[in-house]
């Protein structure tokens, strides 16, 4: 077991450490050039600090406090796969049926999974063993779209043989059936986890993933780094959703990176619901002309939770669209951060970028900063952003008390009219219909 | 007793000036009350200030509502206890359900009462029998509350609104305006099966038009935040031969 404090440079230890624990079978790791590269950007960099401009309003050194264990799953677990099941997602998939990967300690485990719905055809696994199967689509497609020289998390994510999920869904295959991913931690006391996630759509294809980082224990102590990279062949459809809900002590950084070929559509969703200090960042490289990405995400925090949230949607070919929707509700001490940036580059003519981002402060110690940002260099183009942070509206809020409801209740309506908008923006029913169940018991 | 007893009022928007100086009012149940006055009188501040709206301020005089103190309880109480305000403007909320907003309200109410939950079935048709009642197309029912309705179904949809509450004392803040003639007759018509021994009405309008179809039993004429002059239907008629302005220049002269 290696132990990690709260000094960031012990970080780089571990990092050490855990490789040499990894290698310690002799057997050849692969991308193992990747992975010191990305060890060597991670010792250059460091854990990032408020002097950042990224980082300028989170604090990682709290969450980071705890004397984490670096956890590596073996792909098995105590766990008993019937109490799993209050995390699946009621009739998820519809006639499709769902089927279901559970990643403990950042190891997929089989015996707790199900794929059993899963149509001939498609790769759906573990990401580590797909690898050293040598599996040439990851040879092709794992890290080239993570950038580790100027992120310290992507670089630390990728300096370790992570395992994860591993989707690839080849040419002209429409995959109806969702895959549920749910994430645990199995430890007693505080746990460091990192998994790394790829999902390969190639040319017409589609595939729709949809991600729980759960937890068993109501206050268990971790911090995790997830990675997923999402690559979208020509014509492609993903569609992708994150759920964190893993308590207050669980604190997360995660990267989705998105790399969309022409003629793709692609949407990435996250809901935070429980959690600690989180910082997720999305990054999607509009690549081929014709494209459209959907980013969306809905906070509801209570207590000190804090959640920053950035984006770079980056549009390099022309005729492409891209819509960002991400909405806040922050009660008592917590923070909401969202930084959205919109970049254009001179060949993206013709493109549509859309960007909304709405904060609801309901607390005098709660904190909402929004920065959208837009870089343009095509000169026909629409871009608009939006930004919003306040109070309830109070005209709608006595409208609906002059009809004999009370405050309570009357804030908790409009609260879920003003949440429920990003949950609208995904397809599945079920899906929303659990959202919208776990977003009424968070307005309080 | 009567149902409302008004007395003295005086009342301000927060940190404003004051609008309400003074005014006092009668109402009995069953009876209709018209509150007529020209612009900035104070008549819509009247209704905010009985439906409880907080950014107004009530600095002096009383408001009793069936014996109780009206004044001392939220906006919520006093509909349940059997207040109703439509709203000049009815505001939209983009992405609340009319339904689950009604029935949320109509639950509220029979809690109040000590009533249990009204059953969806039957929730489901009072809904469509009292939408009729104002021809409300129901197909309205299924989209977020107001949102996207045109002014006429705006206000259509207040007084189906009111018939769900099924109130003691409605107050209709110049539901006429905006409306055309035949939008004003559905109102009205629906107001009017509405009438009963129990029920009693605060008509608040500029024009004396809506009032050929809710004839009122007393009309009341607001200048300057004061009732001015009182009396039967008749004086409606009369406001709108003469104007307000004989009515102001006799009230600055009292003055």
């Amino acid at each position: 077991m290696i132990t990690v404090t709260s000094r960031p440079d012990l970080f780089g230890q571990a990092a050490q450490e855990f490789d040499r624990a990894f290698s310690g079978d002799g057997a050849p790791r692969p991308f193992a050039e990747r992975r010191q590269t990305a060890r060597d950007h991670f010792a250059a960099l460091g854990l990032p600090t408020k002097k950042l401009e990224a980082w300028k309003y989170t604090d990682l050194r709290p969450a980071l406090k705890e004397d984490y264990a670096f956890l590596h799953g073996d792909g098995t677990s105590q766990i008993d796969a019937a109490d799993l099941d209050r995390f699946a997602i009621p009739g998820l998939g519809g006639d499709a049926g769902v089927a279901r990967l559970v990643v403990v300690n950042g190891a997929i485990v089989p015996g707790l999974s199900d794929l059993g719905a899963m149509p001939e055809g498609v790769t759906v696994g573990s990401l580590r063993e797909a690898a050293e199967a040598g599996d040439s689509v990851i040879t092709e497609y794992f890290g080239r779209f993570t950038e580790t020289e100027h992120d310290a998390f992507a670089a630390l994510n990728s300096a370790f043989d992570l395992d994860g999920y591993f989707v690839h869904v080849p040419k002209n295959t429409e995959v109806e059936t969702p895959l549920h991913v749910i994430h645990l931690v199995e430890h007693d006391g505080p746990a460091f986890v990192q998994t790394r996630h790829l999902i390969v759509a190639e040319d017409n294809a589609r595939v729709r993933v949809v991600e729980s980082y759960v937890s068993l224990a109501d206050n268990s102590r971790q911090f995790g780094n997830h990675l997923t990279e999402i690559a979208a062949g020509p014509g492609s459809n993903v569609r992708h959703v994150r759920i964190q809900d893993e308590g207050e002590t669980a604190h997360q950084v995660t990267t989705v990176n998105v790399y969309q070929d022409r003629d793709t559509e692609v949407s990435t969703h996250t809901f935070t619901f429980a959690s600690g200090t989180v910082r997720n960042n999305t990054a999607a490289a509009l690549d081929g002309p014709g494209s459209n990405h959907i980013v969306g995400g809905l906070y509801i925090l209570h207590g000190s939770q804090h959640v920053d949230t950035h984006t770079l949607i980056d549009h390099q070919a022309p005729s492409c669209e891209s819509n960002e929707l991400f909405k806040g509700i922050v009660y008592d001490k917590s923070t909401g951060v969202f930084n959205g940036k919109v970049y254009v580059a001179r060949p993206a003519q013709q493109t549509n970028a859309y960007q909304q981002s709405q904060g609801v402060v309901l607390s005098p110690d709660a904190k909402h900063f929004s920065k959208p940002e837009l870089e343009i260099y095509a000169d026909d183009v629409k871009c608009s952003h939006g930004s919003t942070t306040g109070a309830i509206d109070k005209e709608a809020l006595f409208y609906l008390r002059a009809r004999g409801i009370s405050y309570e209740d009357a804030r908790a309506l409009l609260l879920y009219a003003f949440a429920h908008d990003v949950v609208e923006e995904l397809e599945d029913e079920a899906l929303q219909a659990y959202l919208d169940a776990r977003i009424a018991t968070r307005l309080k | 007793m009567s149902l409302l007893s008004v007395q003295n009022l005086h009342a301000q928007v927060e940190d404003g000036p004051e609008i309400l100086h003074g005014l006092s009012l009668e109402v009995n149940p069953g009876e209709v009350h018209a509150i007529m006055g020209p612009n900035g009188s104070g008549k819509s501040t009247l209704g905010y200030v009985l439906a409880g709206r907080d950014d107004y301020e009530v600095t002096d005089g009383s408001v009793t509502f069936k014996g109780e103190d009206l004044l001392e309880m939220g906006p919520e109480e006093r509909t349940r206890d059997g207040l109703f305000l439509a709203f000049q403007y009815p505001v939209e909320l983009p992405g609340v359900s009319t339904m689950q907003f009604l029935r949320t309200a109509v639950n509220s109410i029979r809690e109040h009462k000590g009533e249990p939950e009204m059953p969806v079935g039957d929730f489901l048709k009072l809904m469509r029998e009292k939408a009729d009642f104002v021809n409300l197309d129901h197909k309205l029912m299924q989209r977020a509350v107001n949102e996207g309705f045109s002014g006429g179904e705006k206000k259509r949809a207040e007084i189906f609104q009111m018939a769900m509450l099924d109130p003691q004392l409605a107050v209709l803040d110049e539901t006429d305006s905006g409306l055309d003639i035949d939008a004003l007759r559905i109102v009205s018509d629906g107001v009017n099966k509405l009438r009963s021994q129990d029920r009693s009405f605060i008509v608040i309008t500029h024009y004396q038009r809506l009032l050929e179809y809710i004839v009122p039993d007393y009309v009341h004429v607001l200048v300057d935040g004061r009732i001015v002059r009182s009396g039967g239907k008749e004086l409606a008629l009369e406001l709108e031969e003469k104007g307000y302005d004989w009515i102001k220049q006799e009230a600055a002269v009292a003055a």
